[in-house]
C-alpha cells in the first residue's frame, strides 16, 4: 500500500507479498477508516497479470492447478491439486506422510465427482477479460 | 425448516465427516436439506485472484440452481459461504456484470434467496426446536476451544447472525449439549489456508501460535465449523514421529460431530476415526 501511495507501482506489482495474501479479509473487516485492502490486493493481482507480471511461482502454480480442475470438472480436487503442485515445486516429505494418512482415513477421493453440465462452465470461464482472464481460461 | 444445501468440494473429500454429521444433526433438529442439483465449485481463493467475472460466475452458477429450490441456501463451508455472498454482492452492485454473468448461467440468479451459513442455521433450528435433543452422552472430559477462522464472520451482507470479532454460536450450541467451551483469543485468527501448500512455514507458524494459546488455556480439543481450518490444524499436527518434547496433538472436531456425539450418535456415525489425531487421544476427550 505504501508503495502505491508513493507512486512506486512497479515495485508494488512485483512484490512477492502481493501473492502471500490468503484472503482472510481481517484487514478489510478491521480497518478503522473503512478501507478495503483485501479487494485492493485482488485488483492489484489482476492488474499485475494484465500487465504481464508473473505471479509468485508457487502461488501461481497453486491457483492455476486449482482452476484447471474447476474448469475441467466443475469441482476442485485436492489430491490432483497437490500432485500438480508437487510436479512443479517438489513436495516436502512430511506432506507425503500426511497425505497418506488422509488417504487411509478415506479423506482423499481419487476420482472427484464431476458437474454434469460442463458446457455452462466453459461459458463462465469465457467471461474472463484480458490476459489474466485468458490465463484463467487456459 | 427446509433449505437448499450447497456442500462444497471439501465436504466430498477431506471433510467427509462434516458432511455426514451435519446431515444427521440438522435432521435431528427437523431441518430438511435438498442438495443443489449439479452444483459446482465456488471458485474458492483461486478464481477471484485471477478474474473477477469468472469468480462471480462460478459462485452464481450454484446460486442460480439453488434459487430453483425456492428456499434459502445453506453451506457448511466458511470459504464457500464467503464466495457465494461475495458473488451476490458483486451482482447487486454492478447490473452490467450481473447481466453478463446471468447470460452465461444455466439458471440465472435473481438474488431472491438468502445465503446462510451452517452455524447461523444450527443456532436458529436449535432455538426453534420444540424439544431440544437430550444429552445422551455427557462429554465431561471435553474442554474445547471454538475456532471459527476467518471467513464465517467476514462475508458481505447480513452479519446479524453473530459477532464478527467475537462469535459465540459454537459456544452456545455446545453449552446446550453440556460442553463448556473455553474462551480464548484465537477464535477468528487465520489457519494459513492455502499457505499450507504455497508457503508452509507461514502456515505452520500461524497454527503453532493458535495451538499454543489453546493449550495455555487448558483446552484438550479444538472444535471448528470450517473445513479448511479443520484440515490445516489436523494435518498440521500430524507427525509420523514426534520429537520428545513436542506436546501430543489436540483432536480437531467439527462442531456437528461433537453435537452428534452428545445427542447420542455413535463415534462411528460421527466418523471420528477420520480425524488424524490418534484414536486414543480422541477417545480420551469424548469418553
Amino acid at each position: 500500500m505504501g508503495w502505491l501511495r508513493a507512486g512506486e507501482v512497479d515495485r508494488a506489482l512485483r512484490a512477492a507479498s502481493l501473492w502471500a495474501c490468503v484472503g482472510c479479509h481481517a484487514c478489510s473487516t478491521r480497518c478503522p477508516s473503512g478501507a478495503n485492502p483485501a479487494e485492493v490486493l485482488d485488483e492489484l493481482r489482476l492488474l499485475a497479470m494484465a500487465l504481464g507480471y508473473a505471479p509468485e511461482p508457487r502461488a501461481g502454480t497453486f491457483h492455476a492447478a486449482f482452476l484447471k480442475s474447476v474448469r475441467k470438472k466443475g469441482r476442485s480436487d485436492e489430491a490432483r491439486l497437490m500432485m500438480r503442485f508437487a510436479l512443479r515445486h517438489g513436495l516436502d516429505p512430511g506432506l507425503v506422510s500426511k497425505g497418506w494418512a488422509l488417504f487411509r482415513r478415506g479423506r482423499v477421493k481419487p476420482l472427484g465427482k464431476k458437474v454434469r453440465n460442463r458446457k455452462s462452465l466453459k461459458r463462465i470461464f469465457a467471461l474472463a477479460g484480458g490476459p489474466a482472464g485468458s490465463e484463467a481460461a487456459k | 425448516m427446509k433449505l437448499a444445501y450447497y456442500p462444497g468440494c471439501s465436504l466430498e473429500s477431506s471433510a467427509r465427516m462434516y458432511e455426514s454429521s451435519l446431515h444427521r444433526v440438522l435432521g435431528r433438529l427437523g431441518v430438511e436439506l435438498e442438495e443443489i442439483n449439479d452444483w459446482n465449485c465456488c471458485g474458492a481463493s483461486s478464481a477471484h485472484a485471477l478474474d473477477h467475472a469468472v469468480a462471480t460466475g462460478l459462485a452464481a452458477r450454484s446460486l442460480g440452481l439453488a434459487e430453483q429450490h425456492s428456499t434459502d441456501v445453506v453451506t457448511g463451508c466458511a470459504s464457500c459461504f464467503f464466495r457465494l455472498r461475495a458473488a451476490e454482492d458483486a451482482m447487486r452492485a454492478d447490473a452490467d456484470l450481473a447481466k453478463r454473468v446471468n447470460d452465461a448461467l444455466p439458471a440465472p440468479y435473481a438474488g431472491k434467496i438468502r445465503i446462510r451459513n451452517l452455524l447461523d442455521v444450527l443456532v436458529e433450528a436449535y432455538s426453534r426446536a420444540p424439544e431440544k435433543p437430550a444429552v445422551v452422552r455427557p462429554l465431561g472430559a471435553l474442554r474445547p476451544v471454538c475456532y471459527y477462522g476467518c471467513l464465517f464472520g467476514r462475508a458481505a451482507g447480513d452479519q446479524s447472525y453473530d459477532d464478527p470479532e467475537n462469535p459465540t454460536a459454537m459456544e452456545r450450541l455446545l453449552k446446550g449439549a453440556g460442553v463448556a467451551a473455553i474462551d480464548w483469543s484465537g477464535k477468528v485468527e487465520c489457519c494459513g489456508a492455502s499457505a499450507a501448500v504455497v508457503a508452509p512455514k507461514l502456515a505452520t507458524d500461524l497454527q503453532a501460535a493458535l495451538l499454543a494459546d489453546a493449550r495455555a488455556r487448558g483446552a484438550n480439543a479444538v472444535v471448528t465449523a470450517c473445513p479448511m481450518c479443520q484440515l490445516n490444524l489436523d494435518m498440521g499436527q500430524f507427525r509420523k514421529k514426534r520429537a520428545e518434547r513436542e506436546p501430543a496433538p489436540l483432536p480437531v472436531f467439527f462442531v456437528t460431530q461433537v453435537l452428534g456425539l452428545a445427542w447420542g450418535f455413535s463415534p462411528e456415525e460421527m466418523e471420528t476415526r477420520r480425524l488424524l489425531a490418534s484414536p486414543e487421544a480422541v477417545a480420551e476427550v469424548i469418553a
